[in-house]
């Protein structure tokens, strides 16, 4: 009984795709029966609709319903996948069920893992960096996951097939080395920020104790010692005065931009790559990275470089950053505003005690450099399917309605009318709670997937409004987009399982041991003496055939 | 008699003076050793009433400080909280009485020295303890048998710990002993009502020490619960716990929101301290009612003096 259920509904599905192909090489000549109830209903709003060819509100909703497996990954808070009002109000509309497995981060790993070595993949995967693009490459080349190649035209995905339009090299970032697709990115250009970290200094010590804003690494540094021999500059009578602060290695509070003052700065914040006269580099065993270090040495023993900088967690960073009474003199942060904020009679309409600190001038005499915000191109995946569905089509028209362009700005920025409002064509601004607080991602969770969905938003798509104020992370733009150096910017391709075995293999020993050598030489000093037993380790450990490998993966890149 | 006076008087006040500073010793000792456990539990009681960011920052050391119940109020407010509460609480009763019963089932007949084949199964018992299917071919069978997403998973799987049943067969050996079979057994009683009426009354202590060593198991399993578990309304409260534990470490991506991301760390700070008390009260309750059982144990018996 239950067999002939199963039987008639993919004889039902069967005669769906076949009347949904339409003219496509797959299906051509089989028969064409049932085409014609449903072509009346074609509707022409979107995307084109040409001859005979049906588009996806044709073919949702499905005549007869389709359960599937879908797992879905979530920050832990938010709601789950199946509870969300989206999926819910599409369940309707398409009469697809969707069977929810539930993937918070916190079990994301072993669950994924499992799924995979249990063999108990579901039919798709939704969510967040469902997989690493080195695993998206692996799994796809093992056979896991379904390929989209035959998909992604105007028949099948209309709305996905326009953003590649749009978005010029979105296709090339997501096809595999193979020539494969293996999964659907997430894409939004519109509202991003350019930079990472920033750098605020403390204004009212530096009026204090006499001096300008400094423009080179000298004058940093003698800012930084007024700073400490000042004493107690923020009259608590205490001694917890921090002249500069960061979290080594964290991409928006870190070194990575600050480094910038030699001349060379590395965008790949896990690769530690970037290009230098148009060769990549392992930016570690360059000259910029021992004068990097040499200075930093010389600010960490006199007690101006945070000691605590290398094993700050982030939560313990925001609450010694964030405070009351200022304790630290420069601070490397995504933005002023949230270092201001908690400090007594801070306005945000204006500068505030901290404010933004330029690029500094090295003294090698090379042109600075800061670190742009890495893009949405080359990011990891947010829906694969699995090679053994049975519903592949059905899961690829589903797929597609989030890449409607009025969906997938719903999904990323909110709904309109509640978290969002249209002031103009496609132009939005955001709408705050009814207590003057804005809408925090567990309560939008309840109605939109935000990152745990598909969306695509190419630039110039539409307009997102923001109120910036002397504070705000674009009121910094100005100062540092000058130095960024697209000379200098890296950018990925997706890896072939060769190279992704092999960047496994050679990523985190290196990573490792620049890590322990950078603490090293920063609060030992010694840099002279121990460079070349330090860069013979680093040969040691493969360094420059991982440097060949990036330089492989980095000529395929679409953003060139 | 002055002589023996003098005699006596020191030699008392020497020895007084040797225990005083013995126990001096003692005291100093296991007062330290009482802090040091005790100063932890007291820093999660205190932390959880304090600001979050004072207590990140180190400010918080011997009492609270920037009193707030922000912590509880959102506890009592999270519906993930409650729903896992629920869940290990039906798990953890469940589970229990089915691992007691097995384990009593099992480690009965093994006390028994008259039992043929207490030898061999007392070996395949023991063998379990050392070698385990591992953890995938679990899975899978656990999947094959279509327990997945089944309360039944975390129940089943592990119901009979092996080490339980061999202290509740040592229990058996010498607690109820084959006199007392035998002197039953001369008043007609068969084994089966043996075990029935007599045994139950002797090894309240037993089962006592195998019901807290396996509700606390499940209490605290979240392994099983991972696992096992795909649906947000069957998690146990560990796989919660977990969750707000390890959102303070973010996520590892490069495009999140900044502001989201630190807003998250914040909440998951606040929230940290107050879960943990939330979650160990039940346990805490039970302790004091079988503790006694722990420390009469071995003094529990038919056969007195």
């Amino acid at each position: 009984m239950k067999k002939k259920v199963i039987a008639s509904l993919l004889a039902a599905i069967m005669v769906m795709s076949v009347a949904a192909c339409g003219s496509d090489g797959n299906s051509g000549n089989e028969s064409q029966s049932g085409s014609s109830q449903n072509s009346s209903a074609v509707s022409s709003s979107g995307s084109e609709s040409s001859g005979g060819t049906e588009t996806a509100e044709a073919f949702f909703p499905l005549k007869d319903t389709v359960t599937v497996t879908m797992a879905g990954r979530r920050p832990d808070e938010e709601k789950a996948l199946s509870e969300r009002k989206v999926f819910i109000d599409l369940e309707q509309e398409t009469n697809l069920k969707i069977d929810w497995i539930d993937w918070p981060n916190s079990q994301y790993t072993e669950k994924m893992g499992l799924a995979f070595s249990g063999d108990t993949l579901p039919d798709a995967l939704m969510g967040n960096f469902i997989l690493t693009t080195t695993e998206v490459v692996q799994r796809g080349a093992e056979g896991w996951l379904m390929t989209w190649n035959d998909y992604i035209n105007e028949e099948y995905m209309p709305n996905f097939y326009a953003l590649c339009q749009r978005a010029p090299g979105l296709l090339e970032s997501i096809t595999a080395e193979d020539g494969n697709i293996y999964g659907l990115p997430q894409f939004d250009m519109v509202g991003l920020s350019i930079t990472n970290d920033t750098l605020v200094i403390n204004t009212e010590w530096l009026k204090k104790v006499g001096k300008e804003m400094p423009t080179t690494i000298t004058e940093f540094y003698e800012v930084l010692k007024a700073f400490k021999e000042y004493g107690d500059l923020n009259g608590n009578g205490k001694a917890d005065e921090i002249p500069f602060t960061c979290r080594f290695n964290d991409g928006n509070n870190g070194q990575l931009s600050f480094m910038g003052f030699t001349g060379l700065a590395y965008n790949t914040q896990h690769e530690r790559i970037c290009y230098k006269d148009g060769k990549v580099v392992y930016v570690p065993q360059e000259e910029e990275y021992k004068e990097f270090l040499t200075y930093m040495n010389k600010l960490y023993s006199e007690g101006l470089l945070d000691p605590e900088c290398f094993t700050m967690d982030a939560a313990t960073y925001n609450a010694k950053t964030q405070t009351s009474e200022p304790t630290c003199g420069v601070i490397s942060i995504w933005d002023a505003a949230r270092v201001n904020a908690p400090i007594e009679g801070n306005d945000p309409n204006q500068p505030g005690v901290y404010q933004y600190l330029a690029p500094l001038n090295g003294e090698n005499g090379k042109d600075p450099v800061w670190v742009p915000r890495y893009t949405p191109y080359n990011r990891s995946f947010a829906f694969v399917v699995s090679a053994d569905t049975k519903y592949k089509e059905e899961l690829v028209r589903w797929a597609d309605l989030f890449f409607d362009l009025d969906t997938s700005i719903m999904n990323s920025k909110g709904v309109v009318g509640l978290h969002i409002e249209e002031t103009g064509d496609h132009v939005y601004q955001v709408i705050k709670k009814e207590d003057g607080s804005n809408w925090t991602s567990v309560e939008k969770s309840e109605y939109i997937t935000m990152d745990d969905g598909l969306y695509g938003i190419a630039e110039g798509d539409c307009e997102m409004i923001t109120q910036d104020t002397p504070q705000s992370k674009n009121a910094a733009n100005p100062l540092y987009e000058p130095y960024f150096n697209p000379n200098h910017v890296y950018t990925y391709a997706l890896m072939s399982e060769e190279e992704a075995e092999l960047d496994t293999l050679l990523k985190q020993p290196l990573k490792d041991y620049v890590d322990v050598w950078t603490t090293r030489f920063i609060t030992e000093g010694n840099i002279d003496a121990q460079w070349d037993e330090y860069v013979k380790g680093l040969k040691q450990l493969r360094v420059d055939e991982f440097i060949e490998l990036y330089e492989g993966i980095g000529a395929r890149s679409s953003r060139k | 008699m002055s002589a023996k006076t003098a005699i006596v008087t020191p030699h008392k006040i020497k020895e007084s003076r040797d225990n005083l500073i013995f126990d001096i010793f003692v005291y100093a000792f296991l007062t330290v050793a009482l802090l040091v456990v005790l100063y932890p539990l007291y820093f999660v009681v205190i932390a959880s009433f304090s600001d979050p960011y004072m207590v990140l920052r180190g400010d918080v050391t011997w009492y609270p400080k920037g009193i707030t119940f922000g912590s509880y109020e959102r506890i009592f407010r999270n519906a993930d909280i409650w729903i896992g509460y629920w869940n290990s609480i039906k798990y953890t009763v469940v589970g229990t009485l089915l691992n007691v019963t097995l384990t009593v089932f099992i480690a009965y007949p093994l006390s028994r020295s008259y039992f043929c084949l207490r030898k061999a199964i007392t070996l395949i018992v023991l063998v379990t303890m050392y070698f385990g299917g591992g953890m995938i071919p679990t899975y899978i069978l656990v999947n094959k048998l279509h327990l997945r997403n089944t309360m039944w998973s975390l129940i089943f799987v592990g119901a009979v710990s092996a080490y339980n049943v061999i202290i509740a067969r040592t229990f058996f050996q010498s607690n109820v002993p084959r006199e007392l079979e035998e002197a039953a057994e001369i008043d007609g009683c068969s084994k089966g009502r043996f075990f029935f009426s007599f045994v139950p009354q002797l090894s309240k202590a037993i089962v006592a020490v195998l019901s807290l060593y396996y509700a606390v198991g499940h209490w605290n399993d979240y392994m099983k619960g991972l696992l096992y578990i795909d649906k947000r309304n069957m998690y146990p409260l560990q796989l919660i716990l977990r969750g707000i534990l390890m959102e303070s470490q973010g996520l590892a991506n490069d495009f999140a929101d900044v502001d989201e991301i630190e807003a998250k760390l914040k909440l998951a700070e606040s929230m940290k301290y107050g879960v943990i008390i939330v979650a160990v009260i039940p346990p805490l309750l039970l302790y004091p009612f079988i503790q006694k059982y722990f420390i009469k144990g071995v003094m529990i018996g038919s056969i007195k003096g």
